[in-house]
């Protein structure tokens, strides 16, 4: 392709979710202004955007009605008409090579006839995302994340060495429909996922050769590329609920590949499952807990432009693995003032429980940062 | 086994056409997907217009939970007025009640731009930005059948009879009965039970 040779990689990688994003924007803000021009004046009055009638509900609702919702942990809803912009920087740390539950050596590893071992792996991902809730029982969701991933490596004879790429991912949307309960009174709610992902992740992803930039690009192993080349639904259910200060919620959600990717291989589907609770102790400041499990299985099919690799990574059929996750985190919230409908929360942890078929590079902790903005 | 990992082809495999054009397919799909999700009408919600809508709501249910002395209303016609003193977001969140009947009236909002015209409504609400005229309005309407309504601390204690406060990411309310009763205004036990009730 031509402008595979002029591009640079990381901007070809980028192109397909940056489309996305401008034509997201430009919708917002063209509706927007469309709408704004459209509202009539009412003589005497004055307003910034029309409001939601909601004098259909009882005094009892609206005494227990958030203005804020505080339930922003796993797959929230909007009230109707909200828009929110979220970002979310999450940073990663793997170490160590486990087979099962154990962690094994590189000698041990380099012993069962691999050549190479990854000893660790960071990866800063940048998560875009925006929501809109059309009604009270629908919000929509997409997501785009940018990775940036490094992988050091030790081989068998000692040496060792780093390789690093960066790029896009795969963008999601989500369709998440309230079935049970109302988004705007909170309480406990029952939220239906329907999402797909969408192939905008490279899953060419090189870097040079043992590191040195002498050498000739190769291609990066499957952990370290940024996509996963297929269509794949995102189906889920989730269950969220809140008293006078403790919300709460569980959720589950799949990743159920369609078909093989063009270098000829399919990730594994995934499992995962999460819950958590959080205390608000003032209308500002909300600690949680969270819990997350997921379970993931092996590649079917191979990338053949990997089939001379001699890593555990490179191998499709060491993929598989579960891991559970327990994280703590401070939920920040701006309920009035000049920063009202910011929130901003850090949230960290580490795995209690990892069972992976390997040798594989194990998970050691993560960090998020995560700033929104519903208005 | 050694410096063989990752030593596979000299070339770059051609990347398929297929997969950039799956690609493109799926930017095109999530813009039109997003398109189609956002109605005509699409409109951004303020956090704070949220809360001027529950305000909102709540006067309309108040009407019903409040009953009026028969001379609080003029003798023709069949509405019920809201008086609104000051300007914000509040205006736009109220006028979603304008022409909606409740107790046989029609709801009817009206901005209020000289305070002579405050004793034409059954219902006042006073914005926060009017927090320095507070005393002179509230001594304008001290023997008018109004229900007195406000956002502003301490609002109740002056001889106002409901206020909205904030209260856990609520929006609640506290009453004054004694103000309410030497208006002539019955105010419902079960609106009572809801309120935080304080004396002047």
């Amino acid at each position: 392709m031509i402008h595979s040779k002029i591009l640079p990689r990381h901007i070809r990688s980028s192109s397909s979710a940056l489309i996305v994003l401008v034509a997201w924007a430009a919708i917002s803000v063209s509706v927007r202004a469309a709408d704004s021009d459209a509202m009539p004046d009412m003589p005497g009055m004055s307003h910034s955007s029309k409001a939601t009638d909601l004098t259909g509900m009882t005094l009892d609702e609206l005494y227990n009605m958030n203005v804020v919702q505080l339930n922003v942990l796993g797959g929230h809803t909007h009230c109707s008409g909200q828009l929110m912009f979220g970002y979310d920087y999450t940073h990663t740390h793997m170490s160590g090579l486990l087979e099962g539950t154990r962690e094994i050596s590189a000698a041990k590893a380099f012993s069962e006839g691999f050549g190479t071992v990854h000893t660790s792996m960071d990866m800063d991902m940048h998560m875009f995302d925006v929501m809109y809730a059309p009604s009270d029982y629908v919000t929509l969701m997409a997501m785009v994340p940018y990775t940036q991933m490094s992988m050091e490596h030790l081989k068998s004879d000692g040496t060792r060495f780093t390789q690093h790429t960066d790029g896009f991912g795969d963008a999601d949307v989500m369709a998440l429909w309230t079935v049970y309960g109302n988004s705007c009174t909170g309480g406990n709610r029952i939220v239906l996922n329907a999402g797909m992902s969408f192939p905008t992740g490279a899953i060419d992803a090189r870097d040079h050769r043992d590191g040195k930039a002498a050498l000739p690009l190769v291609p990066l192993e499957y952990l370290m590329q940024h996509g996963s080349g297929t269509y794949d639904l995102l189906p889920g259910i989730t269950y969220l609920g809140e008293s006078e200060n403790w919300s709460w919620g569980a959720q589950t959600i799949e990743t159920v590949r369609l078909g093989r990717n063009d270098h000829d291989y399919r990730l594994g589907n995934e499992y995962g499952g999460s819950g958590w609770v959080a205390y608000a102790f003032t209308d500002w400041l909300a600690p949680s807990f969270r819990v997350n499990g997921k379970v993931w299985q092996n590649i079917t099919g191979a990338d053949p432009a990997l089939a001379a690799n001699t890593t555990p990574e490179g191998r499709p059929d060491l993929r598989a693995g579960s891991r559970i996750d327990a994280l703590f985190g401070i939920n920040l919230f701006a309920p009035k003032g000049f920063l009202t409908g910011n929130r901003l929360s850090v949230e960290g942890g580490l795995p209690i429980y990892q069972d992976l078929k390997g040798p594989q590079l194990g998970t050691a902790w993560m960090i998020s940062l995560r700033w929104s903005y519903a208005f | 086994m050694r410096f063989n990992e990752n030593a596979i082809r000299p070339r770059q495999r051609p990347r398929p056409l297929r997969l950039a054009a799956l690609r493109c397919a799926g930017s095109l799909l999530l813009a039109l997907f997003f398109a189609l999700a956002c109605p005509a009408s699409l409109r951004a919600e303020n956090v704070l217009q949220r809360e001027y809508e529950i305000k909102a709501a709540y006067i309309y249910n108040f009407i019903n939970y409040i009953d009026w002395p028969q001379n609080a209303f003029p003798a023709t016609g069949g509405t019920i007025t809201i008086g609104v003193v000051g300007q914000n977001q509040f205006s736009a969140a109220l006028e979603v009640l304008n022409g909606k009947q409740v107790k046989g009236r029609t709801v009817a909002l009206k901005q209020i731009t000289d305070i002579k015209d405050l004793d034409q409504c059954q219902i006042v609400f006073i914005n926060a930005s009017e927090k320095s005229h507070l005393p002179e309005l509230l001594g304008k309407l001290k023997d008018a059948r109004v229900l007195t309504v406000s956002e502003i601390d301490g609002f109740a204690q002056q001889g106002g009879i409901i206020n909205f406060i904030s209260e856990h990411n609520k929006v609640r309310f506290e009453i004054n009965p004694d103000a309410a009763r030497q208006l002539g205004l019955n105010i419902s036990s079960e609106l009572l039970k809801l309120a935080k009730v304080v004396k002047s």
